[in-house]
């Protein structure tokens, strides 16, 4: 049960930080200089967790996927792990680069530019939807874990 | 509606401007190092040599981005902001792209 705690941290983690990222989309449509500190804030938070999101799964993958890996592999959706999974380990560096730049993107004149506005929308539209991707892979992983373990019963 | 529409280009910060460029230039490196790594077993094993490959996989995205948006920043440049979202979208589109269709072809 131990290492598997952090299977629950990752995801938890990553959509907080996914709604995070949603928040300062929002506050960006509507940015004025009365918000613009509580969008620089949400920025920063969605960063955090993101990176959070990352130390956690970074953890489970180097130290306990393999067991995981060979089961999927030898079971019926061996694409769970040789697509899905190899994605996710190179495009989880995409939202991570992306939550990392995210606050210094926030910290522009967003509230005078529209330039800058569009940056910030962009830049946190791209955090929500590519990590609603890797928490949709996950799923997918997941499940090849589960469909390979019950094809032994 | 609070925000201005400007006549001209809108130059973003040195700072955004740097990191922003970094971001776009760190994200191909990483769907090329992928793809190196994936289709050549030396550059897999290099890679192993201090730890795991993903992990210096990552400290080399990592660097990437932070070295050469440290530079660029120095160097005082500013790019319109319509310009630099471009960048980051196109940026991130390829990257994924590159990435997913690897795999679907190849492995």
């Amino acid at each position: 049960m131990s290492h598997q705690i952090w299977l629950l941290i990752h995801p938890t983690f990553g959509v907080l930080g996914m709604a995070a990222a949603l928040w300062v989309f929002v506050e960006a449509l509507n940015v004025s200089e009365t918000n613009i500190d509580r969008m620089r804030s949400a920025a920063i938070l969605s960063s955090v967790l993101i990176w959070l999101a990352y130390l956690a799964a970074g953890y489970f993958y180097v130290f306990y996927y393999g067991a995981d890996k060979a089961v999927i592999k030898a079971g019926p959706w061996p694409w769970a792990h040789g697509l899905f999974m190899e994605s996710k380990e190179h495009l989880f560096f995409i939202v991570l680069l992306l939550a990392t730049f995210l606050p210094i993107a926030a910290s522009a004149k967003v509230y005078a530019s529209k330039a800058a506005r569009s940056l910030v929308l962009w830049t946190s539209g791209l955090v929500v939807l590519s990590a609603l991707a890797m928490e949709g892979a996950g799923a997918v992983i997941g499940m090849g874990v589960k469909v390979a373990l019950l094809a032994k019963m | 509606m609070s925000v201005k529409q400007a006549q001209g280009p809108e130059l973003m910060s040195p700072n955004v401007t740097g990191f922003g460029i970094a971001y776009s230039v760190a994200v191909i490196f990483n769907a090329l190092l992928m793809m190196l790594k994936e289709s050549y077993p030396a550059v897999h094993n290099l890679m192993a040599v201090v730890g795991h490959h993903w992990v210096t996989h990552g400290v080399l995205d990592l660097l990437v981005f932070l070295i050469l948006g440290y530079i660029i920043a120095a160097r005082g440049v500013q790019w319109d902001g319509g310009k630099l979202a471009g960048w980051v979208a196109g940026s991130t589109i390829l990257a994924g792209l590159l990435i997913v269709g690897f795999f679907v072809i190849v492995g």
